[in-house]
Formats: C-alpha cells, sequence, structure tokens
C-alpha cells in the first residue's frame, strides 16, 4: 500500500510542479480559465435574455444519451480487440512485478482511470454557455453531467477490461460476445431510430421523443445517467440518486467479476498497454502511429506493375489497413454532411459544403505521405525530388477524389443542386483538399524544424485560411454576380468551379517550390 | 533457485511456449538464447508474471504470482519503461516502499554511482534516454536484492560502461547466491560466466549445455548455437 500511495501521491505532485515550470502551460492553463470564466458569464447573460423561456429539457437529455452511449458503445468495444488498459508501459515493467496485491493494483488503476476520463470531459464545461442560455441547465448540473460523462467513459473502460479477460485466447468465444455486443447496440440504436423514422418530417423530434421513452433506462449506464439535467433542474434527488445507485453497482458488478473470478488480469492489460504504449513513443518522436486492424489479412503479395513504386506500396498498404481509398473518417463525413442537409435543408448547399471543408482541413493532416516523410527511403531514392513528392502524394490525391464524390454526391442529390452543381461541388471539395495537402507541405517544409506542434497547428490553419480566401472570395463574387445572369445552380457551379481552379494552381505553385522538401530530411524534425 | 515445470503458453491457437521444463539453481547464471520469435520474451514474462500458462513455475518454492515470491523476484524487462512523472531517485524510493525496504539509501547511492547515475538523480523520467532508462530499470530490479532476478535483452541500449558495470553484477549476483536467467542475442557478451545455456526453437528448448571451460574439444556456445538454428532451419 505505502508503495502504491507513494507513487500515486508523487506523481500527482510532479504533475503540478511541472505544469508550474513550463511557462507555455501556465499560460494555456490560464487561457483555459479565463475562457471559461467567459463561457459562464455568456451564459448568464443569454439567459438572462431568454427571459425564462428555455427549449424543453428533453432534447439536451436526448443529446446527452447519444453522447454517453456512444462514448460507453465506443470503450467497451475495445474489449473485443485488444482491450483496455489503465496501465502504463512504467507500471508493467515497475508496479506489476512489485510484491502488491492484484486487487490493490487495480484499485490504483481504477482511480487514475477516473482522474482522467473527469480530465478529458473537461470540454463539456464549455459547453455552459449554450446549455445555460437554451435549457437553463445550471453550472452545478453541468458539472453533474461532466461526472456523468467521466462515469460512463470508466465504466466503458472497465467493462471493456472484462470483456476482454473473458474472451481473450478463445475465438469462439470472442466472436459471440462480439455478435452479441452488436446485437445489442443495434437493438437499442433501432429502438431510438424507428420511431424517430415513423414521425416522418418529424424526424427529429420522433428521436427525441424516443430517446426519454422509459425503456431507455435498459440501456447501461447511458440510459441510467441520462437523465442528469433533467434531474438536475427540477432537484429529483430520487431519481439522479437511482441512475448513480445503478451505475455503483454495475460497477461493483464488474469489480467482483475481475477480482474474484479473475484476478489474474496483468495479461489481459499487457497488449493493450503495448499498443497505446507505442502510440505515445509514436507521438512523442513526433510520428504518426496508423490504426492497423488486429488481424491483417495479407491477401495478394506484392507491389504489382508500374513505376511509381510509392503509389503501389500505399495503394497495397490501404488495402491491407481494411479501408481501400477512403476510411472511416470519409464515411462519417458522408453521415455528417447528410444530417447537415437535412437540418439545413432550407439553407441551400452553401452551409453543407462550408461545414465540410471546415472538417476537412482536420483530415487532410493525415495521409500516407506525411508518414513516408517520416522513414529514409524516400529521402535516399534517387530520383528528382518534385517526382518522388507527386508520387508519395499520387494516392493521397486519389483518395481525395473518391472523398469528394462519398461525401458530396449524396448531400448534393438529398439537396436537389442538380447534375453541374453536383459536379461543381464534387470538384471544389477535390480542389480543397489538394490545396490543404499543398499546405500541409508548405507547413512542413517551413515550419517543419518547430518543435510546438501547438504552432505549427495554428501556423497550418492560418496558412490555409490566407491561401484559400482569394479563390473563395472570387468564386463567391463571380458566383453572386452571375446570379443574375444566369439560372441559380449554374452560377452557383461557377462559383464553386473558380475556387477549384485556385486552389488548384495554388497547389502547383507550392508544390513546385516545395519540392526540395525531400532533398533533406532535416528540413522537417520528424 | 526458481523451477519452471511443463510450461505452455498459448495466444490463441498459437503456442508461444511448449512444456518447458527447467530450473536455476542458487548461485547460478543461466542463459536463454534462440532466434527471434523463439519465444524466449514469452517464457520471461511467465516468470515474471505478467502472463498466464499452463504448468507451474515456483521462485523459491513459492507460486510465481504469489506476494512471497514477488518479493524475492527481481525483472528487468526488455524494453524498459520509466514513469514520465517520477524522478531517477524517487523510482528507488517507490520500489523501496513497494518492497518494504529498510536501509536501502545508501545501496541506492551506490547502485546509481555504479550505473553513472548519480547526477541524474533528480532528472524526471521522461528526460531520460533510452539507455538512462534500462539503467534505471536495472537498478529498480537490484535494489531489494531479490534472490531470483531475470534480466531480457539486458544489454540493449546501454553504453560500454554500463555493459562492463553489469557483468560485474552478474558475478557478484552468483557469489552472492542469487538465480540469474538473462535472455539475450549478444553470445559473446555472455561467454564468460555461464553456467547454463538454453537454446530455444519455435517455443521449446532445442539444446541445453552446460558450461565446461576447460573441456578441451568441446563445442562453443556460439558454434552450438548456429549449428542449433542454421541447421533446423536449412532442414525445414
Amino acid at each position: 500500500m505505502k508503495g502504491i500511495l507513494y507513487l500515486f501521491f508523487t506523481t500527482l505532485k510532479n504533475a503540478v510542479k511541472e505544469f508550474f515550470k513550463r511557462p507555455a502551460k501556465v499560460i494555456a492553463g490560464l487561457f483555459f480559465a479565463a475562457m471559461l470564466v467567459l463561457v459562464i458569464v455568456s451564459g448568464q447573460m443569454g439567459a438572462a435574455d431568454s427571459a425564462g423561456e428555455f427549449r424543453p429539457i428533453g432534447e439536451l437529455q436526448a443529446m446527452i444519451l447519444a453522447l454517453y452511449a456512444a462514448m460507453f458503445y465506443l470503450m467497451a468495444h475495445q474489449g473485443l480487440s485488444a482491450g483496455a488498459s489503465f496501465y502504463s508501459m512504467a507500471d508493467v515493467s515497475l508496479l506489476f512485478s512489485c510484491p502488491i496485491s492484484n486487487r490493490l493494483v487495480l484499485l490504483y488503476g481504477l482511480i487514475r482511470q477516473m482522474g482522467t476520463s473527469l480530465l478529458v470531459g473537461l470540454f463539456l464545461l464549455f459547453q455552459y454557455s449554450w446549455v445555460h442560455s437554451t435549457y437553463g441547465l445550471s453550472l452545478g448540473g453541468l458539472v453533474l453531467v461532466l461526472v456523468g460523462y467521466a462515469l460512463t467513459m470508466f465504466c466503458g473502460q472497465l467493462t471493456a477490461m472484462v470483456i476482454y479477460s473473458a474472451t481473450a485466447g478463445d475465438e469462439h468465444r470472442r466472436k459471440n460476445a462480439k455478435m452479441i455486443f452488436y446485437i445489442i447496440g443495434a437493438a437499442f440504436a433501432a429502438g431510438i431510430l424507428v420511431p424517430a423514422l415513423r414521425a416522418g418530417t418529424d424526424f427529429l423530434g420522433g428521436a427525441i421523443a424516443s430517446a426519454n421513452a422509459k425503456w431507455t433506462v435498459f440501456i447501461p449506464v447511458a440510459g441510467w445517467l441520462r437523465t442528469i439535467p433533467g434531474m438536475a433542474m427540477s432537484g429529483g434527488l430520487l431519481t439522479l440518486g437511482i441512475g448513480l445507485g445503478l451505475t455503483a453497482v454495475y460497477i461493483g458488478i464488474l469489480l467482483v467479476i475481475q477480482t474474484r473470478v479473475n484476478s489474474d488480469f496483468y495479461e489481459d492489460v499487457l497488449k493493450a498497454t503495448e499498443i497505446s504504449f507505442t502510440a505515445i513513443t509514436a507521438k512523442k518522436e513526433g510520428k504518426m502511429a496508423e490504426a492497423i486492424p488486429l488481424n491483417v489479412k495479407v491477401g495478394k503479395t506484392g507491389l504489382g506493375p508500374g513505376k511509381d513504386v510509392f503509389f503501389r506500396k500505399h495503394l497495397l498498404e490501404g488495402r491491407r489497413s481494411g479501408f481501400f481509398l477512403f476510411d472511416i473518417m470519409t464515411v462519417m463525413m458522408a453521415v455528417m454532411a447528410l444530417i447537415f442537409s437535412y437540418i439545413l435543408r432550407e439553407e441551400g448547399v452553401l452551409p453543407v459544403f462550408l461545414f465540410t471543408t471546415y472538417l476537412q482541413m482536420f483530415t487532410a493532416l493525415t495521409g500516407r505521405w506525411v508518414k513516408e516523410l517520416t522513414f529514409p527511403y524516400v529521402y535516399l531514392i534517387p530520383q528528382p525530388a518534385f517526382r518522388k513528392l507527386l508520387c508519395i502524394c499520387k494516392e493521397n490525391m486519389l483518395k481525395i477524389a473518391v472523398d469528394a464524390v462519398i461525401v458530396m454526391l449524396p448531400a448534393g442529390l438529398f439537396l436537389k443542386a442538380g447534375v453541374a452543381g453536383i459536379i461543381a461541388l464534387i470538384l471544389a471539395r477535390i480542389g480543397f483538399g489538394i490545396l490543404f495537402m499543398a499546405g500541409n507541405i508548405l507547413v512542413e517544409r517551413i515550419f517543419g524544424s518547430l518543435t510546438n506542434k501547438v504552432l505549427i497547428f495554428g501556423l497550418y490553419f492560418l496558412t490555409m485560411i490566407l491561401l484559400a480566401a482569394p479563390g473563395a472570395v472570387l468564386g463567391g463574387v463571380l458566383g453572386v454576380v452571375l446570379g443574375g445572369l444566369l439560372p441559380g445552380q449554374l452560377s452557383a457551379a461557377i462559383g464553386y468551379g473558380i475556387t477549384f481552379i485556385w486552389n488548384l494552381l495554388v497547389s502547383v505553385v507550392i508544390g513546385y517550390c516545395c519540392r526540395n522538401i525531400l532533398s533533406c530530411a532535416e528540413l522537417n524534425n520528424r | 533457485m526458481f523451477e519452471v515445470s511443463h510450461v505452455t503458453k498459448r495466444y490463441g491457437k498459437v503456442t508461444a511456449n511448449r512444456d518447458i521444463s527447467f530450473s536455476v539453481d542458487d548461485g547460478q547464471i543461466a542463459v536463454l538464447l534462440g532466434p527471434n520469435g523463439a519465444g524466449k520474451s514469452t517464457i520471461i514474462k511467465c516468470i515474471a508474471g505478467l502472463l498466464r500458462f499452463e504448468g507451474e513455475i515456483t521462485i523459491c518454492g513459492y507460486g510465481n504470482k504469489s506476494l512471497e515470491a514477488k518479493r524475492l523476484l527481481g525483472y528487468v524487462p526488455e524494453m524498459p519503461a520509466v514513469y514520465d512523472l517520477l524522478t531517477v531517485g524517487e523510482h528507488l524510493e517507490f520500489i523501496a516502499r513497494a518492497y518494504g525496504l529498510t536501509d536501502w539509501q545508501e545501496k541506492a547511492e551506490k547502485l546509481l554511482e555504479r550505473f553513472e547515475l548519480a547526477d541524474k538523480k533528480d532528472k524526471l523520467g521522461k528526460e531520460l534516454s533510452k539507455g538512462m532508462q534500462q539503467k534505471v530499470s536495472i537498478c529498480c530490479a537490484l535494489l531489494p536484492q531479490p534472490k531470483v532476478i531475470i534480466f531480457d535483452e539486458p544489454m540493449v541500449g546501454l553504453d560500454p560502461h554500463a555493459i562492463k558495470v553489469l557483468k560485474t553484477v552478474f558475478t557478484e549476483l552468483k557469489e552472492s547466491g542469487a538465480s540469474v536467467l538473462i535472455s539475450t542475442h549478444m553470445l559473446d557478451s555472455v561467454e564468460d560466466y555461464w553456467d547454463i545455456a538454453h537454446i530455444m526453437m519455435n517455443g521449446q528448448f532445442a539444446a541445453t549445455k552446460r558450461n565446461h571451460m576447460d573441456a578441451e574439444g568441446e563445442k562453443s556456445l556460439e558454434e552450438l548455437f548456429f549449428e542449433i538454428t542454421e541447421g533446423k532451419e536449412e532442414n525445414q
């Protein structure tokens, strides 16, 4: 016990000391606190303006159910792959071999994990302004929502650990667990979505009503804790107590299973700890850790014909990673674009395009070409630097095109943008995708030697805005001017087309100017 | 001493260790050799109590997962990992408290000096290089003066001075009556002081050799290793 207490408190003390030693961290902390105060004050003012008229709290409860359920499901799902771990590699190396009982080690991991979950959930406090002004939720209520979030994350991880322990080493059992897991998930999703779909045009109203139905109490953890906002406002302590009580019982049962049935859990957390250690080490070294499926199907071997060895290699890697030319982000983006199209169906395609382009800025930061910069091969291959740069970007360009079709086609069809409009939307998204990639190359080339990743990220966004602005303004102005002369859809299509041409031109210039990024590995610090 | 008896370790359908039995007596140094993927690290993790397995492992008569066994066991993992937010000195203090050691400070100071870590005592784990982390890991394993100690690739990442010190430590452990197991690829690094060598192939012991330094005409460890590993590959 002494050892664990020493470890816990010394780590905590040193974390605080480290925080105050780094001026950047202190400034970030102060900024964080100031922003929080600002959000709280603006929330209070917004609530005063609304004169006590708030939207139904059921809406907020439905959102909370969706957030909690998604987090719980995603966390628990880890139990079907590599498992979950509350521990670091240092724990494995030093703590696990110490003469300390497994239960104490488990307790230590759980307490630490709860702290981490609370920290991760701090973003919720920044929602105070709008939840207070829209739904009248107090700060205390929002803190309770945060506690609920931390509990959900915690329960999700604990569930993953128990699932992994129960199924590790038995493929048959794991498959059964997977099937049960997916069936339960699908059943709950259907329970919410089917009544919503039946509601016809009032899909959202239907979804909110079914998310607030009594049966949702059967959704583990998320269903028990979703009533927090309503209870916080009406003071229904009993229902709140029942929700928290059920969660406590759930945690207790899982702990009993973990400690009594399977007290020897070190092996079960080892793999997840090693995976997270590899990811953390890669991040520290500025490398990108790729999400590789647990079981990679090798399939046909060999790079195939053609001189573009990097392009061929990237295609092969893409195939083996489980997603060929598009990934889960593209699918998520397409779904989000559709949801956005539904919500803003009166506003036309522009808001949807702007929203998806904004998100595209983040996804453009990844890509196999960035990873290629971390390996020595691309620098050593005796070929002109510009050609090599094009080669390593080729797969990404193809991916951008596929992504544009997958994201824009359904949204364009839903919003009845017309053939010309849809083609223009797809081209415009391709243009922005290529521009973001080129901007990324530019930032790598100019600021790659900077070690401050936050600064690089900030510079990337600033650069992107500066590069895209002329094309966007030109396209917008032309679209408006031509709007009076041509049919609306056609003028908008021309506007989108202009942004495509501008972005493409800028990208080619950037690519050519930055071609020597591959002449010397020192030009970026990867 | 410690004893490994009929240990089999499976990961699903893959058998990483198959029916392994061996023991290391007090004052004996055993080395575990084998090509990559032979199952050396797996059996070491089994002994250290990190993995479940079929069979039995005892440390000085205690089941290897019991607290009594853990008190007597030291483990230096293949991948050094230290706490980012503990200083080098605090790592040793943590070990001292976890093992309930008394009067450990002087020994800790000596260890830090021997491994040239004394001036890094107040450095945080995250500020250490891989080699230094390895040294901290070794110091942590040595501090409780274990009766059984297992090293998984201990030389990797160490500077020449640390390698020299570690070799001396091996000899001292042997003289103090500890049972030492070292897994390594560096055959020449263990040539001087090993008592028994086990060569692993495909999760099993392919050969066991006792050290008779003065015996004439006997194959060296290196010769035997290549005869087994390369010979078997040719046969396959």
